[in-house]
């Protein structure tokens, strides 16, 4: 298999006035298509950093980032977001939904404006919530927001999908099933899916396990045997 | 509030310094305009109350049909409650402002203490002949004119202004004139064009027209105490007024038939004067006559006798004149005879001196001819010795040259002899020089030969020798034995031989040798001997050439002589003729001289005797004269004394012809002035006597004075100053309200959403343990200080600006003063207590609902609000086709219903006073246009001089022809309508065929109007209005002094400049028993014809008094009316500050209440136009909503307005154009494209990390 994403030296600096932050330094790594990605480390480690950057959210100070062929890291605003747009799906921590809008249209939202999205309804229906189409965010629990919020994420059909602590605002059991899609999607869809946490628990599902501390990679295991989620405990 | 909390609260203003400016700007709007609208009136009010108390505006102004004396102004001044009171006069007259104009100015007599004029520009008259003209009117450029007082004047008004032409010193406002109105005139066309203010004494007046009061103890102008005092005083006044006109009329009346009775007695003398002096000098006439006759008589006779006397006079003249002619003849000979004499002694004396001269050059002449020919003798001579001897030389010289001739010829035979001689010897010489040669050569050949044969001895010696030696050697023998021997003896020998052989050739040698040698020296004499000879015979022959030289010489020589010789003969020759022919020639002369001589000798003495018989008959003729001349002076004397009679008479006869002539002169001079005296004397007495008669008719007829009281209400300037102010007041209650309005609702929304922000903040506060009330402090603090701010710049941009834009609007009423500030304690804590209230009132609305809820509540975040259905979502078929984010948009739009309400009354409010202010533009702007393109039809308007009958009219219309279709005779007056509720002063038309068709239209919305009948009255829709009046009512016609009409309202037409009655000629016939005088004409241009200049043409005719074009007034209602644009650049100005306020609100709430939906549409991959049209399409819905909205706020409002604003004498259409709908509706989502515009860069900066960021 191909290396599908890959990190080559990256470093980012954030000039904050006169102090200088160095939030990443000399990551390298590389993720192959297909495979589910856990990136573990504590707060502050530059999970989140590494996750903008690859999400097209923010620019790099050194190195260069791939995905496929493309190079993201010489990107233009412009082709960042039309990257964005077309092959990033993205799972908030805190969903995100448009309140204003039902699950059905929050998934319509993505789906409109990317070239080959899938249907929208399917989408939910695959997520489980073939029952709550016309409802609003607010009433949904956080489970069934954060499958809206996958739902609209998968919904774009995108190269690489992209989850920010999605269990962090979940209870154990709803995280649990949040994962489950997530590796459900991952084996059966064959989507490369990186998921950033600090619950190193969540390592023992993933194909790759990236390990960063203090802003820089620690470690890139492979697991030749995820276990299923169902067998995670945390 | 607590130290900590007002830290919190200084810094959030500072960190929402766009949210707190909202705050800030809407409430110092809402103040402002409130506040400045409120203080229109009052500052008005005190600027005109100000203006009256300085310029001392009259208290009461009384008016008598007989005026008014000195006597009377004191009698009033007097009066204890009286602190001035002042006689005036006044009078409008026809003159020229700019030349070629005839304009009506008014004029007044100033006032001293009372009326005073507020000088604007220039100076105070000083003499009688200088004047104040109106400010309002004229510009500053007419100080320097000169008002002449026009001729068409009537002769009372060229009286009254005695001083013919008032310069304008300078420019003044006066209080008697408050607003525009100067009233109307009876002169030219009646309006008045300008006032001014003239001295009394530049007035030349009998009685004063008028008389000013001002009052002690007054209260200040349009206050009811002064209403109180006013009416108070009236009774008094009234009362002294009425008294004083009697005693006026008394004493007119007494004064007038003293008059009468004086004039009487003077003419009953002047007849008796008159009779008496006729008498006496008709005597005196006839004694002259007399006289005269006898005169004339005596003349005559005079006159015969001098006649005689000149004509014996003449013929003793000619008598003289002959025997003078004789005596003057005789004298003449004589003196000829004399002259001849003298001339033949003066003729003898030349001759003889000539005589003598001639004898003298004869003889000089002799001697110098004999003189001159001995010269010439003499120098022929010593030419011909001369001339011998060269011819001598000559001869001498030929001589010579032969013989050198000869001899050169022998000198050359002799040469060619040498030459000869010299030639054979060099031949011989050159024989020698070749046997020499040839000797030679034989020589040196046996010289050679020699040689070799003693070589070859020599050889033989030497081989001889060596034989022997060795023949010695050999045989050992000496020598000479063996040389002995026989061989060697024969050898010797043979040599021997040789040697003798040899020795003879060498002799033989030699001897030649000798001889060659001594052949050779003869060679070389012979040699020397030629070259000498060849020399000499050179010389020789350069000799000869010499010769031959000199002789060519001596020839040449010789012949130049030969010539000199030749010429000098020739010249001897004539030398010789000359001087023969000279002598003969001097002979010749010289023997005619003397002929001539001896003839003149002859002839003079002939002369000589002649001369002395002249002398003898010239003493005989003197003697002769003399006796005549005797005789002739005597006859002259006598001549003398007759002429001296006689020319002393003609003077003497002409001094009596001039003193007959003067006498009669005198007499008919006197005749004539007698009669003349005596018809004058007798027509003034009988013009006397008519006048006395007329005097006592009209005696009769003197009426006692009417007065009138006058107070200040009866001023239109001061009357309609108070109602004009008040409109601005009832404005100022509509606006301000609905800007605090919408201050509230801005307040409400910034301020719940600045709670909902900090609900976390508040949360922990409460936890902490702080009251509600100490919480609350922040943000009433927050909104309280934004509500005080704005309101105190508001106020005072608001007081200061806005009554001072609506002054100067006014300006074109009033603006008689700059603006004052009248102070409002009231209006200051109303605004405040308002602005406060709204800000501080809402905030607290927006908090407590907050601050009721449980700390633990607080702290955890809100609930995102439910998305909801809204009812659109029921349209199925409209909902599915809309985009979702149009469908977000729609429910956002309806999700919070206070920022709704905000936003479509703001935006509202901004549509609605764009299309007010147009509105009011639409409404006024067209005023004159609609006035002159749809009611007044007709051109101009021509005056006449005088009142016109329908036939002279006719004539008029046949001399500029005109058709009735063109021209149309009316009665144009003034007159006051009265109702119930008022009176006005109002144009009065009434058209001479009972028709106005086609010239004025009455018509109103309903359709035209029907001209009125009999005991009807049509009014113009303003005037209706103001008088509260509709058809069918009554109303009364004031006209003056002539007496009142009572009508019937039978209709309401429209009119918008000025207010007109039209009536009907028999109703004014029948109810003032009088004809309406015909004084205008309204025409129609003629076709292509400009108004203008058929205007001016008309007004050179002498009936025609004044033009008004329409076209004119047009012009100047429409510069009137362009001030009313600051109104509308106001109202734009406060709409536009207006949706920029709440659209920045709501737009700055939208975004950043939904950062977080922002952020994460961004993350979505939403290009910036996407997120900017997914937030600002909400606000454009509002706008578009808000818009509608407001048109149709707008047209209410307007109409609302249009009802405040009235100005006399104009009337508005109510109308807004639907462009201006347009422009108002486009302007205001102008506004929002704008907001949306300067939001997007806010758009931009939101980061999408806020996407990552938990909920707070």
């Amino acid at each position: 298999m191909s290396k599908f994403v890959r990190f080559e030296g990256v470093k980012k600096v954030y000039r904050m006035g006169e102090v200088e932050i160095e939030a990443l330094r000399d990551a390298t790594f590389a993720v192959e298509k297909g495979e589910l990605c856990v990136i573990v480390g504590p707060s502050g480690a530059g999970k989140t950093t590494l996750l903008n950057i690859l999400g097209g959210m923010d620019t790099l100070t050194e190195g260069r980032v791939f995905l496929g062929e493309e190079e993201i890291s010489a990107y233009t605003p412009k082709q960042l977001t039309n990257y964005r747009r077309h092959d990033i799906g993205f799972v908030f921590q805190f969903y995100n939904l448009v309140p204003n809008l039902t699950a059905l249209e929050n998934v319509e939202l993505a789906a409109q404006i990317c070239k080959h999205p899938m249907d929208p309804e399917e989408v939910l229906r695959s997520v489980g919530l073939g029952e709550r189409l016309g409802n609003f965010p607010a009433q949904l629990s956080g489970g069934e927001q954060q499958r809206v919020a996958i739902a609209r994420a998968l919904a774009k059909n995108p190269q690489l999908l992209l989850c920010d602590e999605p269990t962090g605002a979940l209870d154990y059991h709803t995280g649990k099933s949040i994962l489950k899609l997530l590796q459900l999607m991952s084996r059966k869809n064959g989507m490369t899916v990186i998921i950033i946490t600090h619950n190193s628990a969540l390592t023992a599902m993933a194909d790759r396990v990236i390990q960063v501390k203090n802003g820089t990679v620690l470690s890139v295991n492979i697991n030749d045997r995820p276990a299923p989620v169902e067998e995670i405990e945390w | 509030m607590v130290k900590t909390l007002l830290r919190s609260a200084l810094r959030e203003i500072r960190q929402s310094a766009g949210r707190y400016l909202a705050i800030l700007a809407i409430v110092g709007l809402g103040v402002g305009f409130f506040a400045g609208l409120r203080a229109c009136q009052p500052d008005m009010m005190a600027t005109g109350v100000k203006y009256l108390e300085e310029q001392k505006l009259y208290d009461f102004r009384l008016l008598s049909t007989l005026g008014f004396t000195q006597e009377d102004v004191d009698a009033f001044a007097a009066r204890e409650d009286v602190s001035a009171a002042r006689g005036a006069v006044f009078t409008d007259f026809l003159t020229e402002i700019e030349a070629g104009t005839q304009v009506v100015v008014k004029a007044h007599s100033l006032t001293e203490g009372i009326n005073l004029p507020k000088l604007t520009a220039g100076r105070m008259p000083q003499a009688p002949d200088e004047c104040l003209a109106d400010a309002r009117y004229l510009p500053e450029s007419v100080i320097g004119t000169v008002l002449s007082v026009a001729e068409e004047n009537d002769e009372d008004t060229r009286e009254l202004l005695h001083c013919g032409g008032y310069t304008i010193v300078g420019l003044a406002w006066f209080p008697y004139y408050l607003n525009y109105e100067r009233g109307t005139s009876s002169l030219g066309s009646g309006s008045v064009a300008a006032v001014v203010y003239i001295p009394e004494e530049g007035f030349a007046f009998e009685a004063y027209h008028e008389i000013y009061l001002s009052m002690k103890d007054m209260a200040e102008p349009y206050s009811e105490a002064y209403d109180l005092r006013r009416d108070e005083l009236e009774d008094g006044v009234e009362a002294l007024l009425d008294e004083r006109a009697e005693v006026r009329y008394t004493s007119i009346y007494d004064e007038a038939m003293e008059e009468i009775n004086d004039a009487e007695a003077e003419i009953s003398d002047g007849w008796e004067e008159y009779h008496q002096e006729k008498a006496d000098a008709e005597t005196e006439l006839d004694d002259a006559y007399r006289e005269l006759t006898d005169g004339e008589s005596d003349y005559e006779q005079g006159q015969r006798d001098y006649e005689q006397g000149q004509k014996d006079y003449a013929q003793g003249q000619r008598d003289y004149a002959d025997g003078q002619q004789k005596v003057a003849d005789a004298q003449k000979e004589l003196d000829n005879a004399r002259q001849e004499v003298a001339d033949g002694e003066a003729e003898l004396a030349d001759a003889r001196k000539e005589l003598d001269d001639g004898w003298e050059e004869y003889y000089q002449a002799k001697a110098d001819a004999e003189q001159e020919l001995a010269d010439a003798l003499r120098k022929l001579q010593d030419g011909e010795q001369e001339y011998n001897d060269g011819l001598a030389d000559y001869n001498d010289g030929l001589e010579k040259l032969e013989d050198a001739e000869a001899e050169i010829v022998r000198g050359e035979r002799e040469l060619q002899n040498g030459q000869m001689e010299l030639n054979s010897a060099e031949a011989e010489l050159a024989d020698a020089w070749a046997k020499l040669q040839a000797s030679r050569q034989q020589l040196d050949a046996a010289g050679a030969q020699l040689a070799s044969g003693k070589a070859e001895l020599d050889q033989g010696e030497a081989e001889y020798q060596a034989g022997l030696e060795a023949a010695a050697e050999a045989a050992g023998i000496p020598i000479e034995i063996i040389a002995q021997l026989p061989e060697f003896a024969a050898a010797r020998a043979k040599l021997d031989a040789g040697w003798a052989e040899y020795n003879t050739n060498l002799s033989k040698y030699e001897a030649g040798e000798r001889e060659y040698q001594s052949g050779y020296a003869q060679y070389q004499s012979g040699e020397a001997q030629v070259i000498a000879a060849r020399q000499e015979l050179q010389a020789g022959r350069a000799e000869l050439e010499r010769g031959r030289k000199e002789l060519a010489d001596g020839k040449k020589e010789l012949a130049d002589a030969k010539r000199q010789l030749d010429d000098a003969r020739q010249e001897l020759d004539d030398g010789w003729k000359e001087y023969n022919d000279g002598k003969a020639e001097a002979d010749r002369e010289l023997a005619d001289a003397y002929q001539k001589l001896m003839d003149g000798e002859a002839e003079y003495a002939d002369g000589v005797q002649e001369l002395e018989d002249g002398k003898a008959k010239l003493a005989d003729g003197e003697q002769e004269l003399a006796d005549a001349q005797k005789e002739l002076t005597d006859a002259r004397r006598k001549l003398d004394d007759a002429k001296s009679d006689l020319d002393k008479a003609p003077g003497e006869l002409a001094d009596a012809r001039k003193e007959l002539d003067d006498g009669w002169k005198e007499y008919n001079d006197g005749r004539a002035d007698a009669d003349k005296e005596f018809a004058d004397a007798e027509t003034e007495l009988r013009d006397a006597e008519d006048e006395v008669a007329d005097a006592r008719e009209k005696l009769k007829d003197l009426r006692h004075a009417t007065t009138y009281m006058l107070t200040r209400e009866e001023n239109t300037g001061y009357a309609c100053f108070e109602s004009d102010t008040s409109i601005v007041a009832a404005i100022s209650v509509v606006f301000p309200v609905f800007f605090f309005l919408v201050a509230a609702l801005v307040c409400m929304t910034t301020m719940k959403r600045m709670v909902d922000e900090e609900r976390t903040q508040i949360g922990v506060l409460k936890a902490m343990g702080y009251g509600s009330g100490q919480i609350m402090s922040k943000y009433l603090f927050y909104s309280g200080s934004a509500a005080l701010l704005g309101s105190a710049i508001g106020y005072t941009l608001g007081v200061t600006g806005l009554p001072w834009i609506i002054w100067e609007i006014y300006g074109m009423i009033y603006g008689f003063a700059p603006l004052e500030h009248a102070p409002l304690p009231a209006l200051v804590s109303i605004s405040f207590a308002a602005a406060l209230l709204c800000s501080m009132g809402a905030t607290w609305l927006s908090c407590r609902m907050e601050l009721k809820r449980q700390a633990s509540e607080l702290i955890r975040p809100k609930t995102p609000r439910a998305g909801k259905r809204v009812f659109l979502e029921y349209i199925t078929p409209l909902w599915k086709r809309l985009s979702f984010l149009h469908k977000v948009s729609a429910r956002n739009v309806l999700r919070y219903r206070s920022r709704l309400v905000m936003m479509v009354l703001g935006i509202g409010g901004c549509t609605a006073l764009l299309c007010t202010g147009f509105g009011i533009r639409d409404s006024i702007a067209h005023v004159a246009d609609d006035q002159f393109s749809e009611i007044t039809l007709y051109d101009y308007a021509v005056t006449f001089q005088d009142g016109q009958t329908q036939s002279s009219a006719a004539e008029y219309l046949e001399r500029y022809g005109w058709t009735e279709d063109d021209a149309l005779l009316v009665h144009n007056g003034s007159v006051d309508v009265q109702s119930p509720e008022g009176t006005k002063s109002v144009y009065l038309v009434i058209s001479s065929a009972d028709s106005l068709e086609g010239f004025i239209s009455l018509h109103n919305e309903e359709g035209p109007v029907a001209y009125p009948g009999k005991d009807q009255v049509v009014l113009s829709g303003g005037l209706a209005e103001s008088l509260g009046v509709s058809v069918g009512d009554t109303v009364t016609l004031l006209a003056g002094k002539m007496g009142s009409m009572e009508t019937v309202v039978s209709g309401i037409c429209d009119n918008y400049v000025f207010n007109y009655a039209y009536l009907s000629a028999q109703t004014y016939r029948e109810q003032l028993e009088e004809e309406a005088e015909l004084n205008t004409l309204y025409v129609m241009a003629h076709e292509g014809a400009d108004p203008y200049e058929e205007g001016a043409l008309l007004l050179e005719d002498e009936d025609v008094g004044a033009v008004s074009v329409n076209a004119a007034t047009q012009d100047r209602v429409d510069s009137m009316l362009s001030r009313l644009d600051y109104i509308v650049l106001v109202v734009v100005l406060c709409a536009a500050a207006l949706a920029f306020i709440v659209l920045y609100n709501l737009t700055n709430i939208n975004v950043t209440e939904r950062v977080r939906e922002i952020a994460t549409i961004k993350v979505l991959g939403f290009h910036q136009n996407e997120v900017a049209a997914y937030v600002f399409r909400e606000i454009n819905i509002l706008s578009v909503l808000g818009s509608l909205v407001g048109l149709g706020m707008g047209k209410a409002l307007h109409a609302f307005v249009m009802a405040q604003i009235r100005i006399d004498s104009m009337t508005f259409a109510c109308r807004i154009a639907p462009l201006s709908y347009f422009i108002s509706f486009v302007m205001t989502l102008l506004f929002t494209v704008i907001i949306s515009l300067g939001m997007r860069p806010r758009l931009r900066r939101i980061d999408m990390a806020e996407s990552l960021k938990s909920i707070e």
